[in-house]
């Protein structure tokens, strides 16, 4: 039987005698791995910003079985449920009503999301770091629309409250993440709204401005035109206007209905700085945040969504996002598992020993974080991944035989080629993930790589370990 | 002898011809031909001979003025507006703006009107505002009509000067220093008319015969009544105004015809206008005849309406009573509206009395083909004597089609104008115009305008 589990900052502050089963925050990981947690209780009496606290430390562990667990706050009334909401929590128990109902109903409430849990393989290692791997599978686990917030109190103007301590804030990469995981068709988003954000900080907070078209200023008035249908006169408002009513100044009527003598065909601005008049007044937006000033077109349009997982999501979410990349990039090149590398070494060094007719090379690439394209590049990431490949594919022949371990460090065996050759061919790839790099990521350090004969005494794994230990240090 | 057998024989129509010329007494010539000699010859062929040769030399002796007055215009230097009114001309518009920079006098702005285009308009016009090849462009969402419209650019024009022209025409480099000229030699000028030639003449039939036609109506014609002071119509086609007098009268009435209405309310004020026939404006007319119907149709009408509802009280005697403004309003009403059913009469007359047979009729009817055909030549001729420097090749090629003429004017344009004042006359069809939004034309309805 699952239980809720009180979630306590200062464990000798414990108050509410109720709840059995207690733990302290910074004790959460050492926790026993068969208590049954049904959710995480956390006190917001007090404060819910301490609360809040509490909940970002929990959904910040890198064990799954305690980051992914439904989190509930404890609160007296409904006072602060406004705040509540933007919590991030999955639920509230009031402490006035029947407290052990309540908690029953958010047992089972939980049970669909509690067994997903407990199905994950290695779900208590704390080896979760992938950003993108931790958002999927709070999305799938919850199993339902994740929705956002209409907020002033996030800087993006919106927040999915469930997702907000993944990158803890920085809204560009979770976006990004957003974004990947959409293209890669792992979670569909249902659109809701659009929002202007800044294009430098990413704040949702713009002043939209009109400003005069000549002299910049924002010191202007505008006013409407009318048109008496009956002497085709056109003035400003202002013109007809005597005291309440409407005389033409042209032929002395009074203007009466509006669409049936007269009509207001258009509105004219006037700058009170330089004296221009115009239609089209400048539309200028300044960023409440960072006071930064841009067209409205400059600035980012984005589209906001509720998302929810797909079959292939929830697959990934148990499984991991491994082979991502490995998918893309295998279209175009053919990756063999480490495993089958191996063999191929195997039998390659085995040809050379026997026959002693030809040389062939064993290449290393070391290659930047694949998890920070995902979260610098976002859905772009994938054109990214797919030039990656064009320029492996460009270089390598059909008989060369690649694979990759972490997705970062790439094997390559060049048969029939020469240590000069193979090297030649090595900067040449080299080169293009540089200009790739720098012209996408503007990234300009070194890409590490090593080149070296197979022989009798080629090792593969004593190779890499030296490789790693030269260049990763 | 049957009118099928002389079709035989070309001789004996000739032969037929000449007899029933001889058998005529001269007095008989006149009564069988009254309709020319009476009329067209005197009113048009030799006033219009008359006056031009008189304007060309006078011309000539005013070189010292014109010099005098283009150098006060440029030590002057004032700004000039250009007006642009129109409905769905977005697409003209970059090279009238293009155009404009062509010009001699350079001191202008140009003002573009949108009057409730439901094309793209405003997305050409507003991209040309953004890149300062216009210097004003106003949408309507509404459309008022074409008066509305440029009132509404008059509200904003700031130049002393106001230039209205249309959007799919475009204008010869030095035409905006000319048409401002007359100002510099008169101050009582208060408004001068541009010349307007055909810029497609060659596209079909129906624009040669445009094009023989606007020379000599509008070049010549206008040259003519300019001269002898009763011009009464500035084309909005390109027309200059001085803006102090368009805002004293608070700029267009509502139309069809207020460019005839305008440039009437100006003369009732005591300003003399002018036409300026060096200062040249090509604009393009209808291909086809059945466009040009349409047009005419919607033009003729405006005579019936503004010279004999609105401004009859030109022909009344009263306090603002001028003779020229009389002569002005009779030359274009007898000419015009009284003329063009002399014809019927006429036709009707011979039908009575005259024609024996079909044979006479047919002789009768080459006689009057001659008679007209010879004096649209000379009168075309005149046209190109007075344009001078401004004559094209194509002047010349024209001339041939001058044989068509006869039957353009005096079978196509006649039925139409007819047909028109009627129409008018009877049910007041000009109210039911598509030309002016249906808001506007019940309103003038109702008031009777
Ligand atoms: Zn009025
Ligand atoms: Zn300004
Ligand atoms: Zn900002």
């Amino acid at each position: 039987m699952r239980q809720p589990y009180l979630v306590t900052d200062r464990l000798d502050e414990v108050t509410n005698v109720g709840f059995a089963l207690h733990v302290s925050i910074d004790k959460i990981h050492e926790l026993d791995r068969s208590a049954q947690v049904g959710f995480w209780l956390i006190e917001a009496n007090v404060s819910v910003q301490q609360a809040q606290h509490c909940l970002n430390i929990i959904r910040q562990q890198l064990i799954p079985n305690i980051y992914l667990r439904p989190i509930v706050f404890l609160s007296l009334n409904h006072e602060s449920d406004a705040e509540i909401k933007l919590s991030g929590c999955d639920a509230v128990l009031y402490q006035n009503k029947e407290i052990d109902t309540q908690i029953a109903t958010l047992i089972s409430k939980f049970e669909n999301t509690n067994q997903w849990i407990d199905k994950l393989p290695n779900r208590h290692q704390d080896s979760e770091t992938n950003q993108i791997l931790r958002t999927l599978r709070l999305i799938v686990s919850r199993n339902h629309e994740i929705a956002p917030v209409i907020t002033a109190h996030s800087v993006s103007g919106f927040i999915y409250p469930l997702l907000e301590t993944v990158t803890q804030g920085n809204d560009s990469s979770f976006f990004n993440i957003l974004d990947f995981l959409e293209t890669q068709k792992l979670i569909i988003g249902n659109f809701i709204s659009h929002c202007h954000l800044c294009c430098q900080c990413h704040c949702a907070f713009l002043n939209f401005k009109e400003i005069c078209p000549q002299c910049q200023s924002e010191d202007i008035n505008s006013e409407e035109l009318i048109h008496h249908f009956k002497c085709a006169h056109v003035a400003k408002k202002s013109a007809f206007q005597q005291k309440d009513s409407l005389y033409c100044p042209k032929c002395d009527r009074e203007l009466k209905h509006i669409g049936v003598d007269y009509d207001k065909p258009s509105v004219i601005n006037h700058c009170n700085r330089c004296a221009a008049d115009f239609q089209e007044a400048e539309i200028i937006t300044e960023c409440f945040n960072c006071h930064n000033s841009a067209a409205p077109e400059d600035q980012i349009n984005r589209k906001i969504k509720a998302y929810r997982a797909t079959a292939i999501g929830a697959n990934a979410a148990m499984f991991g996002l491994d082979n991502l990349f490995t998918k893309i990039i295998s279209s175009k090149v053919k990756f063999f598992t480490e495993a089958q590398f191996k063999q191929f070494l195997e039998i390659e060094i085995e040809r050379i020993k026997r026959y002693q007719l030809s040389t062939s090379s064993l290449g290393l690439i070391k290659f930047i974080d694949i998890e920070k394209i995902y979260l610098q590049q976002g859905e772009k990431s994938i054109h990214f991944f797919e030039e990656l490949s064009t320029i492996f594919k460009s270089i390598l022949r059909l008989s060369d035989v690649v694979s990759t371990q972490d997705q970062s460090l790439f094997m390559i065996i060049l048969t029939e080629t020469s240590k000069e050759n193979s090297l030649k061919a090595m900067k040449r790839i080299i080169e293009g993930l540089s200009v790739l790099l720098s012209e996408n990521m503007h990234y300009t350090g070194s890409i590490p790589y090593e080149i070296e004969e197979i022989n009798s005494e080629t090792n593969l794994d004593q190779s890499l370990e030296q490789f790693v230990k030269k260049h990763v240090g | 002898m049957s009118v099928n057998s002389l079709i035989l024989s070309v001789d004996g129509y000739f032969y037929y011809l000449f007899d029933f010329i001889n058998s005529l007494t001269f007095l008989e010539f006149l009564i069988y031909f009254w309709p020319f000699f009476l009329l067209d010859l005197t009113r048009y062929l030799l006033l219009d001979a008359l006056v031009i040769f008189l304007y060309i030399p006078r011309k000539i002796l005013m070189r010292g003025k014109m010099y005098k007055a283009r150098i006060t215009l440029y030590k002057e230097m004032p700004l000039v507006t250009f007006l642009v009114p129109g409905k769905n001309e977005g697409k003209h518009i970059p090279r009238l703006a293009e155009s404009l920079q062509q010009q001699t006098y350079k001191n202008f702005e140009l003002i573009v009107v949108d009057d409730g285009s439901d094309d793209n308009t405003h997305i050409i016009c507003r991209q040309l505002e953004r890149e300062k090849k216009i210097d004003k462009f106003i949408r309507q969402s509404m459309r008022g009509g074409k008066a509305a419209a440029a009132n509404t650019a008059l509200c904003y024009a700031k130049g002393k000067y106001i230039v209205h022209i249309d959007a799919d025409s475009h204008l010869s480099d030095d035409a905006l220093e000319t048409i401002l000229l007359p100002f510099y030699l008169d101050e009582k000028i208060g408004a001068v008319g541009g010349d307007v030639r055909v810029a497609n003449t060659f596209a079909s039939m129906a624009t040669r015969m445009q094009a023989i036609e606007y020379s000599k109506s509008i070049s010549v014609g206008r040259t003519v009544t300019s001269m002898l002071g009763i011009l009464r119509i500035i084309s909005g086609a390109h027309g200059a105004f001085r803006r102090d007098i368009l805002q004293r009268i608070h700029g267009w009435d509502v139309g069809p015809g207020l460019d005839g209405d305008i440039t009437l309310k100006i003369r009732k004020l005591g300003y003399k206008v002018v036409h300026e026939p060096d200062a040249i404006c090509y604009t393009n007319t209808p291909e086809k005849f059945s466009q040009l119907a349409k047009q005419r149709f919607r033009w003729d009408r405006s005579l019936v309406r503004f010279r004999l509802r609105k401004h009859s009280d030109l022909l009344q005697p009263s306090k603002s009573f001028r003779l020229s403004n009389f002569i002005t309003s009779l030359d274009n009403i007898f000419y015009n509206f009284i003329l063009n059913f002399k014809w019927w009469i006429y036709f009707l007359l011979l039908l009575i009395f005259g024609a024996d047979d079909s044979l006479d009729l047919l002789l009768i009817f080459s006689i009057n083909y001659f008679f007209y055909f010879l004096s649209n030549l000379l009168e075309y001729t005149i046209a190109c004597l007075l344009y001078g420097k401004s004559l094209r090749r194509e002047n010349y090629f024209l001339f041939f089609y001058i044989l068509f003429v006869p039957f353009y004017t005096g079978i196509f344009l006649r039925t139409v104008r007819t047909y028109a004042y009627t129409m008018e006359l009877l049910f007041k069809a000009s109210y039911y115009d598509k030309w002016n939004p249906w808001k506007v034309s019940k309103v003038a309805h109702r008031e009777n305008l």
